[in-house]
């Protein structure tokens, strides 16, 4: 896969394989991360705020929106006769945010931050060790995004 | 002696005093460290939603990094609410706390 950033300040994924298709749609895979997301961030109000009746289905249609625009994108392209994927900057803010949804996601689940050596890794379940390599990617795009896209100024 | 009847409080009204000198305290905005948020991420939120610069928003998510936590704004209720709201959407791992 070629991510290169564009000359009118966004990014373009080129995936060349199979392999990099699903990595991309993986980023889509669980309708119901939004919902938990939201939650999660509610768990840290007070229940006298009523932040879970009035804020979460807000956020959560947020999260869902971002998740929804992302996919969206990603089948346009696999389609397309020169399949490439243009984020652009107005964008990139849901690609960073559908992105931050699984790197959370996967850290409560694998915990996935925590396998920094290679000798953990080596040990490492195999489906530990999908993840810590997904999120790997994952940072990365976040990362490009981030310098090439959203933090210009 | 002057008025002394009108300066004297009731318990029902010292209670309701203190409620309302609570309620007007104002209040903390507290994000929380987490494993997966960027730290640039974390300073660009800062600058957009606080409007906060460079080096004031630097330093306050190295505090959240370093401390686990920081307070990035105090003030009335109903604006730490929004605020909050938005670091949400955000997905930055925040609260607020009454002061004092």
């Amino acid at each position: 896969m070629k991510i290169l950033p564009t000359l009118d300040g966004g990014l373009c994924i080129i995936p060349e394989s199979e392999i990099d298709w699903q990595e991309l749609e993986l980023i889509c895979s669980d309708e119901d991360r939004p919902t938990h997301l939201a939650a999660s961030l509610a768990d840290l109000m007070d229940q006298d705020s009523e932040w879970n009746e009035y804020v979460v289905p807000d956020l959560e249609e947020d999260f869902r929106g971002q998740v929804k625009a992302v996919a969206g994108t990603i089948e346009k392209a696999r389609t397309s006769d020169e399949p490439a994927i243009f984020i652009s900057l107005t964008d990139a803010e849901q690609w960073y945010g559908a992105i931050n949804q699984v790197r959370l996601s996967m850290h409560a689940r694998y915990d996935v931050e925590e396998l920094s050596n290679s000798n953990d890794l080596d040990d490492a379940d195999p489906v530990i060790k999908s993840a810590y390599y997904r999120n790997r990617f994952y940072l990365l795009l976040q990362s490009m995004l981030l310098e090439y896209v959203l933090e210009t100024d | 002696m002057f008025n002394a009847g009108m300066s004297s409080t009731t318990p029902d009204t010292q209670k309701k005093q203190q409620i309302q000198k609570q309620s007007d305290l104002p209040w903390n905005v507290v994000v929380l460290n987490d494993p997966v948020n960027l730290q640039g991420y974390v300073t660009m939120v800062f600058k957009k939603v606080f409007g906060y610069s460079q080096a004031k928003a630097e330093t306050l998510m190295m505090e959240v990094h370093v401390q686990g936590r920081s307070v990035v704004w105090t003030g009335v209720r109903e604006k730490a609410e929004l605020y909050v709201q938005q670091l949400h959407s955000l997905q930055l791992q925040t609260t607020m706390e009454k002061t004092g």
